[in-house]
C-alpha cells in the first residue's frame, strides 16, 4: 500500500551549478532516498515534475553519482567478474557524503 | 532408459562397484547408460546368440568382441598422446578453469577403479619412474617393455600420472565415452562370469554388435556400427554418425548449461560465505575503500572541512569501517574534538597515537572502545594537557587503579565525564573521581555493573552537576541515596536521566518536585514502580520549573489519562519529546483532553503500544501539535491506512505500512 512507485520512464538530476542528467527512473532508484521521494504516498513534489534539484551537489560530483547509477543497475545480478567502479581519489569524501545522503 | 526402470524398483541385475559409487556421488547415469545402450543391446545379442544358436556362432561373436578389445586398446593409445600434448599445451599456456577441473576429476576418478578392476596387462606393466611423462610411457607400453615391478604405489602413482593427463585433456568427450564403453564391458563381464542370463525385458530390440554393418534406423543408409554409435529415441536401432550427432550441439548447450550453473551456485556459495552477497557494492562502500586506501595520502582525499570530519567519522563507523588505518584520516593536529562512535577494530595503539597526533583535544569521545588498555588512558592523562571532556563507552579492559590514576592527574579540569558498559568502574574510581574532579558538571554512568547505593551517595560531593545520568546499573538502586543526590545538587539539574532503575518510587519524584526547579529533561524509562499519583503530583502546582522539554516515561505503565493531562497541563508548552511508550493505560479520556489544549513546541511523540491511540487521535495529535516531525506509532493496531497525516510529519511503525 505505502510502496507505489512507478519506475517507467526517465527522471532528470539537477546539480547545484546547473547541469542536468536524464537517466531512467529504474537506475535512479538505486538510491534510496530518491526513491523514496517517487513513493506517491509521501506527495514529494519531484515525484510529479520527474525532477530532483539537488542543491548540495555539483556537477562533477553528480555525474559520478550518476554513473554508479548505470554501473550498479547494469552490474547487478550480473554474475561473472564485476569491473572496478572508478572514484578519482580526491572526490572520495564528497562522494562519501553525498552517497550516505542518498542512501546507495 | 529402459534399464534405469527395473533399477529403480530394485529389480536388477548385478550392481558394479562402479555404479555403486556413481549412486553415491549423486552422478545421474541416464546419459550414460543411454549412450551405453548401444554396447549392452550388443552384449545382449551376443547372450542370446549363445544360447541359442551353434558353436560356429558363438565363434563369430567372440571375433567380434576381440575385434572391440583391440579397438579399445588403440583407442587408448591415441587419447593417451593427444592428453600429452594437451598436457605439454597446458603447461606452456594456464590453468585450465576451475570448474573444468572438478568435473573431470569426477570422470577420473570414476575410470580409476575400472582400470584397476580390469587389470589389463599394460596397467600391470607400472614402471619404475614416476618422472615420466605419459607420452613416453604409453610408448614404452606399446613396445611392451614390461618391468615386473607390480608395486601398488606404483600403480597409484602412475593413476596420478594418469589423472594428470585426463585433467589436460581439453575435450573431454572422449573421456566419458571411454567411461561408458568400459562400463559397459564391465558389466557383460562380471554377467559373463556370473553366468547370469540377466536380460532386460524392455530391451528387446536386437541391436549390431560393434564393428558390424548395421543400417540407420532414420536415413537408412549403410553404416559401421562402433561403440559411440547412438541408439534412435524409439529405441529400435541404431543410428549413423551423421543422425547420431543431430542432437549433439543441443546437447553440448545443455551441457554447458548445466556447467554454467554450477559454477555460478558455487560462486554465490564463496560470496556468501565472504559475507558480500551482491557483486555490486555500494557507493558508500567503495568511498571507504578509496579513502582507507588514500589514507595516507590526506592532499589526494581534498579538503574535509571540519564539520564534515563528523559527518565522515559518523559514516564510516556506521559501516563499521574504522580501523586503524581509517583512523588515521581523523588526526588533524589542532582538533579540539575528537568523536569516534565505533572504536570495536581500533587497536589500543592508535587509540594511544591520539594522545601523540592530537594534543590539543579538548573533547574526546570513544564508543566501543573495546581494544584500549591502561597504558592508553594513562598516556591520555599526561600528555592531553586540554582535555575537559571524556567519554569511554565499551572500555572494558581499563582496570579501576587505572581509573583512579587519571581522576588524580587530571584533577579540577574534567567537568565532563561519561563512561559505560564495563564492570571494572567501582566505587574507588567513583570517589576518586569526586575527590580529584569536583568541578564536574556531565556525568553519565551507563551500564556499570558495580554501581550500588553507596556509590550513588558518593554523587552528593559533586555539588556542580548540570547533568546526572545513570542508565540500566548492575545493582539495584534504592529512593535514598537518589534523594539525598537531589537534594544537594538538584537544584543545578538541567537533565537528569534514571533510565532503568527499577527501584525507584515515587519519594523520587517528591524530590524531584522539590529539588529540580531548572530541569529540563527528565528520562524515567523503566521505572516500573512510578504510581500514576506520584506522576500526577510531580507535575501538579509545580510553579519552580517552568517546563520540561523532555519526557520519556516510556514503561511506567501506570501512567493513566489523568497524569498525562497534568503532564500536559503543567509542561505542554514547553515539551519538545514526549515519550509514553507502552503506557497502556492512557485512554480515549486523555486523547479527548489533547482537543481542547496546544503543544505549540511538541516534534517527536512516541506513543507506541498505546493501544487506545487510532486514526482520530493521531489526527487529533496533529492538530494539537503544529510542529511534530516524527510520530512513533509502533503497535497501535488501530491506526489504518485511512489515517490523514500532515505533510512533514513522519508516521513511524505504522501496521498497514509493514505488513503490505
Amino acid at each position: 500500500m505505502s510502496e507505489q512507485i512507478d519506475d517507467e520512464g526517465f527522471i532528470t538530476l539537477v546539480s547545484n551549478d546547473g547541469f542536468q542528467f536524464v537517466l531512467p527512473k529504474k537506475c535512479a532508484f538505486a538510491s534510496k532516498t530518491i526513491r523514496n521521494m517517487f513513493n506517491k504516498n509521501s506527495g514529494y513534489i519531484e515525484a510529479k515534475e520527474n525532477c530532483v534539484n539537488f542543491e548540495e551537489m555539483r556537477g562533477a560530483v553528480l555525474e559520478k553519482v550518476c554513473e554508479y547509477f548505470i554501473y550498479k543497475h547494469k552490474y547487478s545480478g550480473y554474475k561473472g567478474q564485476v569491473p572496478e567502479f572508478q572514484i578519482p581519489a580526491e572526490m572520495g569524501l564528497e562522494l562519501l557524503t553525498i552517497a550516505d545522503f542518498l542512501e546507495t | 532408459m529402459s534399464r534405469r526402470t527395473p533399477r529403480g524398483s530394485h529389480v536388477s541385475g548385478p550392481n558394479s562397484a562402479l555404479t555403486e559409487f556413481l549412486r553415491e556421488k549423486g552422478i545421474d547415469t541416464t546419459r550414460i547408460q543411454n549412450l551405453a545402450g548401444a554396447a549392452i543391446r550388443a552384449r545382449n545379442d551376443e547372450n542370446r546368440r549363445r544360447a541359442n544358436v551353434d558353436a560356429a556362432a558363438i565363434i563369430a561373436a567372440r571375433d567380434a568382441a576381440d575385434a572391440e578389445d583391440e579397438e579399445d586398446e588403440d583407442w587408448d593409445e591415441e587419447v593417451g598422446e593427444s592428453s600429452a600434448t594437451a598436457s605439454v599445451h597446458r603447461k606452456k599456456t594456464s590453468k585450465a578453469p576451475d570448474e573444468d577441473n572438478d568435473e573431470e576429476m569426477l570422470d577420473v576418478e570414476e575410470e580409476e577403479p575400472i582400470k584397476t578392476r580390469r587389470g589389463r596387462p599394460s596397467r600391470a606393466a607400472a614402471t619404475t619412474e614416476i618422472k615420466l611423462t605419459v607420452a613416453s610411457k604409453r610408448k614404452r607400453k606399446s613396445t611392451a617393455t614390461v618391468k615386473d615391478s607390480e608395486d601398488e604405489f606404483e600403480e597409484e602413482d602412475e593413476a596420478e600420472e594418469e589423472l594428470v593427463a585426463v585433467r589436460a585433456t581439453r575435450s573431454r568427450k572422449p573421456t566419458k565415452a571411454q567411461l561408458k564403453r568400459k562400463k559397459a564391458e564391465e558389466r557383460r563381464r562380471m554377467e559373463e562370469e556370473e553366468g547370469s542370463d540377466f536380460e532386460d525385458p524392455t530391451n528387446s530390440a536386437s541391436a549390431p554388435v560393434p564393428g558390424q554393418i548395421a543400417f540407420c534406423a532414420d536415413c537408412d543408409c549403410r553404416f559401421t556400427v562402433t561403440p559411440y554409435s547412438r541408439s534412435s529415441d524409439s529405441g529400435d536401432g541404431l543410428l549413423c554418425y551423421k543422425c547420431g550427432n543431430k542432437n549433439a550441439p543441443a546437447e553440448k548447450v545443455a551441457r554447458k548449461k548445466k556447467q554454467t550453473t554450477r559454477t555460478n551456485k558455487k560462486s554465490q556459495a564463496r560470496a556468501l560465505l565472504d559475507g558480500d552477497a551482491s557483486a555490486v557494492k555500494s557507493l558508500q562502500e567503495i568511498c571507504i575503500n578509496l579513502v582507507a586506501k588514500h589514507i595516507d595520502d590526506v592532499e589526494t582525499l581534498g579538503y574535509i572541512g571540519s564539520h564534515n570530519v563528523d559527518k565522515i567519522s559518523q559514516i564510516i563507523c556506521k559501516n563499521r569501517r574504522l580501523n586503524d588505518d581509517t583512523v588515521k584520516l581523523f588526526f588533524e593536529p589542532a582538533e579540539h574534538l575528537v568523536r569516534f562512535y565505533d572504536c570495536s577494530k581500533v587497536s589500543a595503539n592508535s587509540l594511544r597515537e591520539i594522545g601523540a597526533l592530537v594534543p590539543t583535544v579538548r573533547r574526546l569521545h570513544l564508543g566501543w572502545c573495546g581494544l584500549m588498555n591502561d597504558e592508553c588512558l594513562d598516556y591520555y592523562g599526561t600528555q592531553l594537557r586540554q582535555l575537559t571532556s571524556l567519554e569511554l563507552y565499551g572500555a572494558f579492559n581499563v582496570t579501576e587503579e587505572c581509573y583512579v590514576r587519571f581522576f588524580q592527574t587530571i584533577g579540577r579540569r574534567l567537568t565532563e565525564f561519561a563512561i559505560g558498559d564495563t564492570s571494572r568502574f567501582k566505587v574507588a574510581a567513583l570517589e576518586a573521581l569526586v575527590d580529584n574532579c569536583p568541578d564536574l558538571e556531565v556525568l553519565r554512568l551507563r551500564v556499570i555493573t558495580h554501581l550500588d547505593d553507596e556509590s550513588v551517595r558518593l554523587l552528593t560531593g559533586l555539588p556542580n552537576l548540570r547533568v546526572l545520568e545513570i542508565t540500566d546499573p548492575g545493582q539495584s538502586i534504592t529512593d535514598g541515596p537518589i534523594v539525598d543526590v537531589l537534594n544537594t545538587c538538584g537544584s543545578g539539574l538541567s537533565e537528569l536521566t534514571l533510565d532503568g532503575c527499577a527501584e525507584l518510587t515515587d519519594e523520587t519524584l517528591r524530590a524531584i518536585h522539590y529539588s529540580c526547579g531548572r530541569l529540563d529533561v527528565l528520562n524515567l524509562a523503566e521505572v516500573e514502580l512510578l504510581t500514576n499519583d506520584g506522576i500526577s503530583q510531580l507535575f501538579t502546582d509545580w510553579p519552580r520549573n517552568y517546563g520540561l522539554k523532555e519526557l520519556s516515561l516510556k514503561r511506567c505503565d501506570n501512567l493513566q489519562s489523568a497524569g498525562f493531562a497534568r503532564i500536559i497541563d503543567h509542561s505542554g508548552r514547553t515539551l519538545e519529546k514526549l515519550s509514553v511508550n507502552s503506557c497502556k493505560d492512557i485512554d480515549v479520556d486523555a486523547w479527548n483532553f489533547l482537543q481542547e489544549v496546544n503543544l505549540p513546541q511538541l516534534e517527536v511523540l512516541d506513543v507506541s503500544f498505546v493501544r487506545s491511540v487510532n486514526d482520530s487521535v493521531v489526527e487529533t495529535i496533529l492538530k494539537a501539535a503544529p510542529e511534530l516531525k516524527s510520530l512513533k506509532v509502533w503497535g497501535c493496531h488501530k491506526i489504518t491506512d485511512a489515517c490523514t497525516w500532515r505533510e512533514g510529519v513522519m508516521l513511524v511503525g505504522r501496521e498497514a505500512d509493514i505488513l503490505t
